[in-house]
């Protein structure tokens, strides 16, 4: 069982030694100093942006939840609400 | 919790307004997705202009007109604008309302109307969508863009009629505003990286 597990981590060693870099950025080599600092710009863009998104949305939910619980409700009972004229649940 | 002891003293069940109602929760999702999709349109675009030979704009191709888009950037905004103050109006029950509303979604058709026009003109002096780099990215994203802006204005039209029958509650009415303003918030983006 021992050399199972390691014999796993010794070929999980030798396939992470085997790997080599791989161009698929067109960008990382680009010799134009410009192309290179777009890329990076527009990956720090889309880092921040979901995050920036969900910290919004928290933060605004949170205070929208205070608020909520700062207005007290008041409890009324559902055959008060059906007859009450004007202000009737179904208008 | 008060209103929930209150409630438990007289027997019933507090009413509880939901927290973030459904359709203005999927709405926020769906404007999510969407901020997602235009950040990456924006990105390619960003990468592609760095990367373009000759400088951008590329030289031959056509000038975009950035003083009149400028007065259409104005418009849109306005409608955001108007927006705001319809749905203040709304809260309050004034009468402004439809006014406000009809405002807004005049200023969205204004500037579908003027962006058509500004296309016309942009092919005619030949920039297309093949004509080079320019053209591909200005149609792909300007034309995403008036994509959204049409599918919000048919929206801002269907709130208004059902604001004309008095059908409008505002769990419809929010997921409008919030679709509209995330046209018309990304719209300056676009036309600062594009146009300027």
């Amino acid at each position: 069982m021992r050399l199972a597990r390691v014999s796993v981590a010794a070929a999980a060693v030798a396939v992470a030694w085997l790997a080599d870099l791989a161009y698929a950025c067109p960008s990382c080599a680009s010799p134009l100093e410009e192309n290179r600092q777009a890329f990076v710009d527009t990956t720090v863009f889309l880092t921040v942006v979901p995050l920036m998104m969900m910290g919004g949305f928290i933060w605004w939910l949170r205070r929208r939840i205070r608020a909520m619980e700062d207005a007290r409700e008041i409890a009324v009972h559902e055959n008060l609400l059906r007859d009450a004229g004007p202000f009737s649940k179904d208008r | 919790m008060p209103d929930d002891a209150l409630g438990r003293a007289f027997g019933v069940p507090a009413r509880r307004e939901p927290v973030l109602p459904n359709g203005v929760l999927g709405m926020l999702l769906f404007v999510a997705t969407e901020v997602m999709f235009f950040s990456g349109l924006i990105s390619a675009f960003v990468i592609g202009k760095s990367n373009a030979v000759g400088g951008w704009p590329p030289p031959g191709q056509p000038r975009l007109p950035v003083e009149e888009t400028a007065l259409n950037t104005a418009a849109l905004l306005a409608s955001g604008v108007a927006l705001y103050f319809a749905n203040r109006a709304f809260k309050n029950g004034s009468p402004n309302t439809k006014r406000l509303l009809l405002l807004a979604i005049a200023l969205g058709g204004f500037f579908v109307v003027f962006q058509g026009a500004e296309w016309v003109a942009l092919i005619g002096e030949g920039l297309t969508l093949t004509s080079g780099q320019l053209g591909g990215f200005f149609y792909l994203l300007v034309g995403t863009h008036a994509v959204h802006v049409a599918a919000g204005f048919i929206i801002l039209l269907y709130t208004y009629s059902k604001l004309s029958h008095d059908d409008l509650d505002r769990f419809t009415f929010w997921p409008a505003q919030v679709f509209w303003y995330f046209v018309v918030g990304v719209w300056p983006i676009l036309y600062w990286q594009v146009y300027l």
